[in-house]
């Protein structure tokens, strides 16, 4: 059964090619708009990575990354955020939130499937 | 200065305030100049052209002395005078404001159009994609086909096997051939030997004559002898039957024979036009096969580097978007510098809003015909304030959410 990744970020487009590049590799992907959507998709769905960006309207990604490290089901799921953002200061505190990795768009579409088969399989 | 010096003692205002009667025209035009040298520093273009157009409508003023647009509540010749200069003053401001609300649109409109040329963008390339990836599938299920076939049918094995089974019924064709070579070689042995026979019964005739002949004389003889040659008169007469029989039998012989004969050389010549015939179809028919053989392994080997440069193309196009993949995510990067800069701009159109406050309360301030210390130290407030918004706004403000400086793709770290 394919796995399923989660894609969060206020653009539509991003979203869009994150799907389209996953979804060529055989996985499912489920998308959202913001930390709240995301954090309801992950609820509802047993999602195997979580890809965030980090400013978003309503929920940003760090704390859509706290929110999830809090329930039982995503202490050990990968998050991975994807975001403009590339400071040093960032970075430390997305490890603090509890990411698994940093991917500073735009994204390689084979860099991103490396990375992806890389945490998940 | 600093803020607590002017909270500790008179401020500049209202020292100068103090004097304003030696010389108001000039603290006005400096004044002025101040708010003009902070609208200036602010990077803001609609301050400074706000700020610039009230000095310069104060130094018109100043010039002409005369009031283009009398006040009803003047106190003197001079306070009326300020009033012109404060209507221009709100009437650049309501410019400014128009413009902008106007950048706020242009700016939206940018992002909106933006966003909907990427959206178009991304669908053409995910389906550009999605043909190259099923282009590659058919180019990799036809090579698979070539070499070994969806139902395990190897093409080069069936053009060998072709050739091989042909090369072994040319063998055989040239084998029988061969054979029917001999056999008209025993054919001929056969018409030898059937010449000997019809020579034998040439013999077999001759002997029959001579038996007729001799049967005759013993028959006269016999006649001569009378009565007592009866007896021998009955077997002469025999004998002369049976060589009479003979020739017959002879004759009849001679005649299958002979038809035996005609048969031998016809099938003879069968065998031997057949034997020929058959080597030359078979000889050409080989070579023809064997050339229809190559060129089918000349096309078998075109197909294949074909469908080989068919899967390298489609590989490269995938790549290509993948290219474009990574360059179209600008749109978010643009969309989101987009954005911040219009929060920059809402954060100067507020601070030049403040700084046009300050400008209209300092002309309300000078045009007082008494000094006015309260409305002297409410500017000094205000500009305190816009001297604090404005050192704000750096940091607020001073983090770029976009640090990228190209559409390259960005590092990847894992913790």
């Amino acid at each position: 059964m394919a796995k399923t990744v989660l894609t969060v970020d206020d653009s539509a487009s991003i979203r869009q090619m994150v799907a389209f590049t996953l979804k060529s590799a055989g996985y499912d992907v489920i998308e959202a708009a913001d930390g709240n959507a995301g954090l309801a998709q992950a609820k509802n769905n047993a999602v195997s990575l979580v890809l965030t960006d980090q400013n978003m309207p309503g929920m940003d990604g760090l704390t859509l990354i706290k929110s999830l490290r809090a329930l039982p089901n995503y202490k050990a799921t990968p998050i991975l955020m994807l975001t403009t953002e590339s400071s040093d200061t960032m970075k430390s505190q997305g490890r603090a939130a509890g990411a698994t990795g940093w991917l500073v768009k735009p994204f390689d579409p084979q860099k991103l499937l490396e990375v992806v088969r890389k945490v998940i399989g | 200065m600093s803020l607590s010096d002017k909270q500790d003692s008179p401020g500049l205002l209202v020292r100068v305030w103090r004097h304003w009667q030696a010389n108001i025209w000039l603290m006005l035009v400096l004044a002025l100049a101040l708010l003009i040298a902070l609208g200036m520093m602010l990077v803001s273009a609609g301050t400074a052209i706000a700020v610039a157009a009230s000095c310069l409508a104060v130094l018109t003023f100043t010039r002409s002395a005369v009031p283009a647009d009398p006040a009803p509540a003047a106190m003197d010749g001079n306070a009326g005078a300020v009033v012109p200069v404060l209507s221009t003053a709100l009437e650049v401001e309501k410019r400014r404001d128009d413009q902008y609300l106007r950048l706020r649109a242009e700016m939206t409109q940018v992002g909106s159009l933006v966003r909907e040329a990427i959206d178009g963008l991304i669908n053409s390339f995910t389906a550009i994609s999605s043909q190259a990836h099923a282009q590659q599938q058919l180019a990799i299920g036809m090579t698979q086909t070539t070499n070994q076939g969806g139902e395990g049918v190897d093409f080069e094995d069936f053009v060998q096997d072709t050739s091989q089974t042909l090369s072994i019924f040319v063998d055989n064709t040239i084998k029988n051939s061969q054979t029917a070579m001999r056999l008209v070689e025993r054919m001929a042995d056969i018409s030898t030997e059937v010449g000997h026979v019809l020579g034998i019964l040439k013999d077999i005739d001759q002997i029959a004559k001579q038996t007729n002949f001799l049967a005759l004389n013993a028959a006269i003889e016999a006649a001569r002898a009378g009565e007592s040659g009866r007896g021998f008169a009955v077997v002469a007469d025999e004998v002369r039957n049976l060589s009479l029989r003979t020739g017959q039998f002879s004759m009849q012989i001679r005649d299958n024979i002979g038809r035996v004969h005609q048969f031998v050389a016809a099938a003879e010549n069968a065998i031997f036009a057949l034997a020929a015939q058959d080597m030359n179809f078979a000889l050409q028919s080989k070579k023809r096969v064997e050339m229809a053989m190559h060129d089918v392994q000349k096309m078998n080997a075109h197909v294949k580097q074909s469908l080989v440069r068919i899967g390298e193309y489609a590989t490269d196009l995938e790549a290509r978007v993948g290219q474009a993949v990574t360059a179209l995510q600008f749109q978010d990067m643009v969309t989101q510098l987009v954005g911040h800069s219009q929060l920059r701009l809402n954060e100067l159109a507020g601070l030049d809003k403040m700084l046009g406050d300050v400008q209209n309360s300092l002309i309300r301030v000078l045009q007082q015909a008494t000094p006015d210390e309260n409305g002297a130290r409410a500017v000094q407030d205000k500009l305190a304030a816009v001297t604090q918004k404005s050192a704000a706004l750096a940091t607020d403000l001073g983090r770029n959410p976009v640090s990228q400086e190209n559409i390259s793709s960005g590092d990847v770290e894992l913790f």
